[in-house]
């Protein structure tokens, strides 16, 4: 589920995944291993949460999975961020930026 | 939306791609994890480790991504459904065990459920059902029916009502070629159609006036759908034809719709005639234009937007609604008043007598499901504690707290299934069977029991409900198990589990207000049966005489009737026999107005008497006793008027005297005026007292009677039933038939039954409860007897090693016993302190219900626990000498 290092908050993994994938397509372990590097091991995410995660957008089309070899020939599913998905990520994005405004709005006041 | 339901059915058609491909998402996650970790300097084994730690158990991923999709659900529950279907089969005496108290449960509150739902709840199959007002009228002593008259001068004033209407259940003879037979009809003013907006299925329903007075009697009739159906066989050119009812020619002249059958529950009614027809079956002695008649259910629709209150409201604004001028109508000596009340479930007989017997049945039903829940619950939890074992493997291997629960629920809810599959076949019948003992001697049972959606969902809830209260704690119990408990210590918890702590006192409990409640039921039933009530039915036969003509008055066929007593006197085997006007405890009531004349003069009268007009041979056929001077004897037929009257008619008129030989006239004593001044009254000699005899009910006080003879009367009224002892039922109504066919041929033949069974239908309330709760007393006492015997045991086998350690460290084993009973008997002095305290409340309740029994009767407190303590001690005695026979060293040898 979460980390050892810290929770993520409650649903926003998968606006994670979403982020993650915008760059480039990438294998499961891949995208874990990414989130652990840019939060600087903030964020652990392992298989329990990723691959349900991973299952439920695949299965609402915002991301499209699909085998391929991966850069040292071992069999992988990569996921690549369709457009839907873009759309998705985009609004997330702009609501979680209205969301951390407002409740830094409350820590401050 | 479209393609997540197609991806979830797809996952689901094929379980083995999804998983093989979750496997290798996961195989793959694991490849690159390890070389990742290789890459960063682990040595291969260590990497390996490691990234197997972070991943977990592959089953619990496995099953965290399965349930990410909806269609998981569904595979769980099947499974769940498929599993608990296999665990039923590996324990067959359980599942039949807990689906049949299930099912007795279900069955009992379905069968009461629809008996309540037919009789009370049921809405009548009209257009918003809602807006009708039922009317009625009260005297002094209780609700009345209307009178034509008063309801005449009432429908003037319709108040926030858009109109009324006047109906009265009636059977009448159908006449067809040589054969008759009697038919239900409501006679009904043409009012009822636009009232009720009743549209008719074919043809039309009356004119609006029909049946009203003034109007001359329309000679038509509408015929219900089923009778079209299944007497005409839904002949469509079926208006116009004409029948005969009571020799007269009805032309059908509409269809009703399908399910409309009048406004009774209990009185479904072939066909609705104008209530002017009431002419026609009465004759001169018709009731429509008498005021003190009261025969007729009085309904009206409440105007949109209109309420009941502003309806009462009406009635109290105006309180001489059904006044000729001068003040309430005086009725019988009493004032009336009007009160209306919702008519949404039309009116019915059956209701009057049966609402609060129907209330405290459902009551008693409540608490049976409960008990049967509880028995479940703790077979249930039985099951569970012999499986802690299974959870905790499950537990450990990753199944989740919802997954485990989720299972036994679904083992209850599959029990619940059976339960409700058998719990309304049984309720169903069951529920005919008990119509079959309310409705009354002439007509076939007549309450029409449909299953409808209402009946179903209730049952359905039932069953569920049932279910869950049965599994709930077991599944809570299931859950709580912990992954790493090992064989023994679940063992430990099973023993130290409270199992039965609290079920088997709730058991008692509720055992006992059942048993209780049925004690005192049946004592009342026993009071009323055992109790003196001036007959002696057992022997007795009464037949209902058909009449050769319309006519009672006609006196050729009085004769008859002297004629038939006489010849039955003369059959072998019948001892004596009587003509009587009126048989007794049908319910119905006679009231005539007599006074006496004390020696100065002094007049004591009462308009309350009985006047039941009999031959000599009535005394010693109904068993009624003489109990001063002497009852009537043929030679008393050429002579003076005579009487013999009741003791209560004796000390009313002639009290601190010795009546006989004193006289008793008609009327009240005053100077008569009008018509009747020309002729004198009639003037009776008192020649016997009687005891007095329960004439209108069991249930109601003996009235005061005065017996009078037939022959003596100037042109009698046509005897309306014989009744004949005999040593033999069937020969008697054999007889009866057999001469009344030959002395009155044309006559429909007499319809016979004996005063045993008049007493069973006017008992039939009292036999309902005391039947019906004495079933649920009997199903108790097994329920409370089969929970503390499968406590008991299970306990017994649980603790075989601690007691054979016990008895090898020298406990005897009457102490083993002891301590055992020392525990059973706690839970059930709890249970039967708080199940006293309820009986009484519950009996309190009951109270109105009860007859000669007080309902906190010690005695009979005390036959309710020897009951129970009678069926507790046998369910204690098999396992406590299992436990006084175990082997010390054979226990302690088995682990």
């Amino acid at each position: 589920m979460g980390a050892e290092n810290g929770e993520l908050v409650q649903g926003t993994l998968e606006m994670l995944v979403l982020k993650t994938l915008a760059l480039e397509s990438m294998h499961g372990y891949g995208i874990a291993l990414r989130i652990e590097q840019i939060s600087k091991g903030v964020f652990r995410v392992n298989p329990g949460s990723l691959l349900p995660a991973l299952s439920r957008l695949e299965r609402s089309r915002r991301i499209r999975g699909e085998w391929r070899a991966s850069e040292n020939n071992r069999r992988a599913r990569y996921y690549t961020l369709t457009a839907k998905g873009r759309q998705a990520l985009e609004q997330e994005r702009r609501q979680w930026g209205r969301q951390i405004a407002a409740i830094s709005r409350i820590l401050e006041a | 939306m479209l393609r997540s339901l197609i991806a979830g059915i797809w996952a689901l058609l094929h379980p083995e791609g999804r998983n093989v491909q979750i496997e290798d998402e996961l195989k793959s996650f694991f490849d690159a994890s390890v070389e990742d970790k290789i890459r960063n300097g682990m040595s291969l084994e260590s990497a390996r480790r490691v990234a197997q730690v972070e991943i977990g158990s592959r089953e619990a991923v496995r099953h965290k991504v399965w349930s990410a999709g909806w269609e998981s659900t569904v595979d769980s529950l099947t499974r769940d459904l498929r599993f608990a279907v296999r665990q039923l089969r590996k324990a067959p005496g359980f599942a039949v065990t807990a689906v049949l108290t299930l099912a007795l449960g279900i069955g009992a509150n379905t069968a009461i459920f629809l008996l309540t739902y037919s009789l009370l709840l049921k809405s009548l199959p009209v257009p918003h059902p809602g807006e009708l007002v039922r009317y009625s009228l009260y005297n002094n002593d209780g609700e009345l029916e209307f009178s034509y008259p008063l309801y005449n001068s009432f429908r003037a004033h319709p108040g926030p009502t858009t109109g009324m209407f006047a109906w009265s259940d009636q059977d009448t003879s159908l006449e067809e070629g040589e054969t008759s037979s009697r038919v239900p009809v409501g006679l009904t003013t043409g009012s009822v159609f636009r009232v009720l907006e009743v549209r008719p299925y074919l043809g039309r329903g009356f004119e609006e006036q029909a049946g009203e007075k003034g109007q001359p009697l329309e000679h038509e009739a509408v015929v219900s759908y089923g009778y079209w159906k299944s007497h005409f066989h839904g002949d469509s050119h079926i208006l116009g034809r004409t029948v005969f009812l009571d020799r007269t020619e009805m032309t059908i002249v509409g269809v009703l719709p399908p399910g409309f059958e009048g406004i009774s529950p209990d009185h479904a009614d072939d066909f609705l005639l104008p209530l002017s027809f009431e002419r026609v079956m009465d004759g001169k002695y018709a009731m429509i234009d008498e005021i003190e008649a009261f025969w007729l259910q009085v309904m009206g629709r409440l105007k949109p937007g209109e309420t009941l209150q502003q309806a009462r409201a009406a009635l109290s604004a105006s309180p001489g609604l059904i006044d000729d001028g001068s003040g309430h109508p005086i009725v019988f000596g009493s004032r009336i008043w009007l009160s209306a009340a919702a008519g949404r479930t039309g009116e019915s007989w059956l209701r009057h007598t049966y609402t609060r017997p129907l209330a405290a049945l459902e009551a008693l039903c409540g608490l049976m499901m409960l008990l049967c829940a509880v028995n479940v619950a703790l077979v249930v939890l039985a099951r569970v504690s012999s499986r802690l074992h299974e959870f905790a493997v499950r537990s450990a291997l990753g199944a989740a707290r919802g997954r485990l629960m989720s299972q036994v629920l679904m083992e209850t809810a599959l029990l619940g299934v059976g339960g409700l599959a058998l719990g309304g076949y049984l309720g169903w019948e069951l529920a005919h069977a008990l119509v079959a003992m309310i409705t009354s001697i002439e007509q076939p049972p007549a309450l029409d029991l449909k299953a409808g959606a209402v009946i179903v969902l209730f049952t359905a809830a039932l069953s569920l409900g049932a279910a869950i209260v049965a599994g709930l704690w077991p599944a809570w119990r299931a859950s709580r198990t912990a992954p790493a408990m090992d064989l023994k210590q679940a063992r430990v918890l099973r023993r130290t589990g409270h199992l039965g702590r609290w079920l088997i006192p709730t058991q008692v409990a509720l055992g006992m207000v059942l048993i209780y409640t049925a004690v005192l039921m049946t004592g009342t039933l026993r009071n009323y049966l055992k109790e003196r009530s001036g007959f002696v039915p057992g022997g007795v036969t009464f037949g209902h005489l058909g009449r050769q003509s319309s006519d009672p008055l006609n006196q050729g066929q009085v004769r008859k009737a002297f004629a038939l007593v006489e010849a039955l006197e003369h059959q072998p085997g019948i001892q004596s026999a009587t003509l009587l006007s009126m048989p007794p405890v049908r319910g119905w009531m006679m009231q005539g107005r007599y006074f006496s004349r004390g020696a100065e003069g002094e007049i004591r009268a009462s308009q309350r008497i009985w006047n039941e007009g009999v031959t000599p041979g009535y005394f010693a056929t109904l068993g009624t006793r003489i109990v001063e001077g002497r009852g009537f004897a043929s030679a008393d037929i050429g002579g003076d008027r005579v009487c013999v009257i009741s003791r209560g008619a004796a000390n009313l008129f002639f009290p601190g005297k010795n009546p006989i030989g004193q006289y008793l006239t008609e009327g009240d004593g005053q100077p008569p005026k009008g018509k009747a001044a020309k002729e004198p009254p009639l003037t009776y000699r008192v020649i016997g007292v009687a005891e007095d005899a329960r004439f209108q009910s069991l249930l109601t006080p003996a009235p005061m009677n005065l017996y009078m003879l037939y022959q003596q009367e100037k042109d009698p009224f046509f005897p309306g039933f014989v009744a004949v002892r005999s040593s033999s039922d069937a020969l008697a109504a054999e007889a009866i038939r057999r001469e009344a066919a030959q002395i009155l041929p044309g006559a429909d033949l007499p319809q016979t039954y004996t005063f045993d069974r008049a007493v069973d239908d006017d008992l039939s309330q009292q036999r309902l409860l005391s039947s019906v709760s004495g079933g649920f007393a009997l199903l108790a006492l097994a329920l409370v007897g089969a929970g503390l015997y499968g406590v008991l045991s299970r306990a017994v086998t649980e603790r075989r090693r601690e007691i054979g350690i016990r008895m090898a460290l020298g406990a005897q084993r009457e102490r083993i016993v002891r301590s055992l009973a020392r525990g059973a008997a706690l839970r059930v002095g709890v249970g039967a302190v708080i199940g006293a305290g309820l009986a009484v409340l519950a009996a309190r309740l009951l109270q109105s219900l009860l007859y000669g029994v007080s309902e906190r009767s010690v005695t009979l407190g005390v036959v309710t626990m020897g009951i129970l303590l009678g069926a507790l001690t046998l369910a204690f005695i098999v396992p406590a000498a299992r436990a006084a026979s175990i082997e010390p060293m054979e226990a302690i040898r088995e682990e």
